[in-house]
């Protein structure tokens, strides 16, 4: 039987609980709180044979704490991106007309949109020059041959 | 034979040890919701494995609690799209 | 076109991904169904947010979306409807189950087949039209009708009717029809086999490998199954070969390899079995434990470590064949390499997020029945409805996607919606089954740390991956999903 404690303010609980869960197939794992805010993690192997390496939860509750920071700080940017793939018109055998106009409408909206971001956003470098206008690149299309 | 124990309803809500209760079959559990603990009662043969294993499967029930507070949003938004395919966009 | 995205204020400069090791490496994935394997101190230094920008890698991680300071929306969003876009469609595939009864006694047999002389498990025609009817409504542009039994030539008048009213109805409506019919042949004729074929149906049958292999697995006591299969198959392939100004097109035949516990040691004789038939491809399918084969697993049944030792040495082998000029592919693995090279939805419907329970299947049996899938259907053949979307004769379309179990299995099989799941790196081409987890664990959520399908895809999916990162397995991986 292996514990653990952990405490609250170096670890959250759903890290904590999910790394505990990956050990339930061979392990019964029990989880408690203490009134020091501490979690107390005890992993009882189902099998007489089995160790439980401490370093190697550690290892996978400090990954787990990675991985929850990086997708909480990109929340809102993953529903924008998935809300955009669905608003596209499907590639489908069923549709090869294009865009309807309330598609266009959407898609020229989104593009706006962006293209405001990037204008009202100061960089200190555009090396790609991925700001810059076709008109500000090129000149004024009325001036091209 | 009987087996009474309790846990922190911080680490194991209700709902997910409602969850597994109802998933293991080979035992009968009484759960009681008691401020910040749940009272279990395990009723069968080795009702102390009974526990165990309803904290295991507790926990993964939880984890997927957890995972629903962050991700309801976008995966009823694909789920609800897939469904709504096959049901013809203008249901 | 790449973009800036707005003001990113935050220290994490990543991207939402997921990673995993293989062999010396880490394998990194992201929901656009890009990849990357980094070298374990690159992927330290990535995780910790200080990989240098100016690097090599930092670029590549950038054009595949893994950094959210800097990212092709276009190329992304695309990317991702392509990969997901069978959510826009309805059920594409609709198996009749037009008899139970069979004249074979397959050891393995998940399909409930009764013997042929059972009387009152044939598929009415009244039954079959309604389920023509059923299929045409739904949504999807592209309807395939397969027949499935039991054996489904021992009630070859409804399916000769069937297939006349679904070409019919083919013709005089938009959607588009594929139908296919998989037999073991032991009814086959040359009037049948003519007929299938100037109505354009696939022909699919079962080869388990050679003679002694495939008779122990597929028992028929009126002669001999892998005589007869060989038959057949070879007729329909000199018929495919030969074609050429034939109004109709002759679609090649195709096998099943089932591999159960008998198969374990054969995995050479059983490839060049398929490589002597003149198939370029197999697919290696491991069994699933429910249904009748959950009462014999014992016998014919094995874990996922032994299943993952036959397939890698498959594959090996396979790969070993393709090196020397044979053209034989593993079928499965060319549609994960569809998946993960192409960012394609290849039709599989047994690894789709959601699952193609109802929303990508329908099963249809042969009392009227309607399920969500074929293995939904074999649950209730033993006596479990809990997979049963609703009746030919009361349900419309709309009441079978509005069900509930169409609906719990679209959201059981969602893996944003999967604790394990959400986190693997195979996320982006994996997918879940409520049936076998509901058959194994109780639930259609199952729980994947220990869910026998969950250890047979990962082992799969790690295998692959390892041969991508040797150069000419590679090479010839890459070869099987070029056009």
């Amino acid at each position: 039987m292996e514990n653990l404690k952990l405490s609250l303010k170096k670890y959250l609980l759903e890290d904590i609980r999910y790394v505990s869960y990956l050990y339930t197939k061979d392990n019964y794992v029990f989880i408690d709180i203490n009134n020091k805010n501490e979690v107390l993690v005890n992993i009882e192997p189902k099998f007489n044979s089995q160790k439980i390496d401490k370093k190697e939860f550690l290892k996978l509750l400090d990954e787990e704490t990675k991985r929850s920071e990086i997708y909480k700080a990109n929340m809102e940017l993953r529903e924008y991106i998935i809300k955009s793939s669905m608003c596209y018109k499907p590639i489908t055998d069923n549709n090869v007309e294009g865009l309807t106009p309330e598609e266009e409408k959407e898609l020229d909206k989104l593009i706006a949109e962006v293209e405001q971001e990037l204008k009202s956003e100061s960089v200190k470098e555009d090396k790609l020059e991925i700001k810059k206008t076709w008109e500000e690149k090129y000149g004024d299309k009325n001036k091209r041959k | 034979m009987e087996f009474k124990s309790k846990v922190s309803s911080k680490v194991y809500s209700l709902e997910a040890l409602k969850l597994a209760s109802y998933i293991l079959e080979n035992w009968n559990y009484s759960l009681k919701e008691k401020g910040p603990i749940v009272e279990i009662s395990v009723k069968g043969n080795n009702p102390d494995i009974g526990y165990k294993e309803l904290l295991n499967e507790a926990l993964n029930q939880q984890c997927r609690i957890d995972l629903f507070k962050t991700n309801s949003k976008i995966a009823n938004l694909i789920t609800t799209k897939a469904l709504l395919s096959a049901l013809g966009e203008e249901s | 076109m790449a973009i800036k995205t707005k003001g990113n204020k935050s220290k994490i400069k990543q991207y939402n991904f997921s990673w995993r090791k293989i062999k010396d490496k880490v394998l990194l994935t992201n929901e656009f169904g890009h990849y990357i394997i980094l070298k374990n101190e690159e992927f330290k230094s990535f995780i910790d947010g200080k990989l240098s920008n100016k690097s090599k890698t930092w670029e590549e991680l950038q054009v595949r979306g893994f950094l959210n300071n800097y990212m092709d929306f276009g190329d992304l969003c695309q990317r991702w409807q392509k990969k997901n876009s069978f959510i826009y469609a309805g059920p594409g595939l609709h198996i009749f189950v037009v008899t139970l009864r069979c004249n074979h006694k397959c050891v393995y047999c998940q399909s409930g087949a009764v013997g042929k002389e059972k009387n009152n498990m044939d598929m009415s025609w009244d039954m079959a039209k309604k389920s023509v009817n059923m299929a045409f409504s739904s949504t999807n542009k592209n309807i395939t009708i397969e027949f499935q039994g039991g054996e489904p030539l021992l009630n070859w008048d409804v399916v000769k009717k069937t297939i006349e009213y679904a070409r019919n109805k083919e013709k005089s409506g938009d959607k588009k029809l594929f139908l296919a019919i998989v037999t073991n042949f032991s009814k086959m004729d040359k009037e049948k086999a003519d007929y299938l074929l100037k109505n354009e149906v696939s022909i699919c049958t079962s080869l388990d490998g050679p003679e002694k292999l495939h008779n122990k697995n597929r028992i028929f006591h009126e002669g001999n199954s892998y005589k007869i299969t060989k038959k057949w198959i070879k007729y329909f392939k000199d018929k495919h070969d030969a074609q050429k100004n034939e109004k109709y097109r002759i679609f090649k035949p195709s096998a099943l390899l089932t591999v159960s516990r008998s198969s374990l040691n054969s995995f050479k004789e059983i490839i060049d079995e398929y490589v002597d038939s003149g198939f370029e491809s197999l697919f290696i399918r491991a069994l699933s434990p429910i249904g009748y084969a959950r009462a014999a697993w014992k016998t014919i049944g094995y874990n996922s470590a032994e299943f993952l030792d036959f397939y890698r040495k498959s594959l090996d082998y396979i790969i070993s064949l393709n090196k020397k000029g044979v053209k034989i592919k593993e079928k499965g693995a060319e549609l994960l390499l569809r998946k993960i090279l192409k960012a394609e939805d290849p039709g599989f419907l047994d690894l789709r997020c959601p699952c193609g329970a109802t929303i990508g299947q329908v099963a249809y049996n042969y009392n009227g029945e309607l399920y969500t899938c074929d293995e939904g259907r074999m649950v209730g053949w033993e006596g479990d409805r809990f997979f049963k979307i609703g009746d030919i004769e009361k349900s419309e379309y709309k009441d079978i996607i509005n069900s509930s179990i169409s609906k719990g299995c679209a959201i059981s099989s969602n893996l944003d919606n999967q604790p394990m799941c959400n986190r693997c790196a195979y996320k982006p081409w994996c997918g879940v089954c409520p049936v076998i987890n509901y058959e194994l664990q109780k639930t259609p959520w199952g729980n994947m740390i220990s869910n026998y399908r969950c250890e047979l895809y990962m082992g799969i999916f790690d295998y692959i991956f390892e041969l991508l990162t040797k150069e000419k397995e590679s090479e010839i991986l890459k070869s099987w999903v070029e056009e």
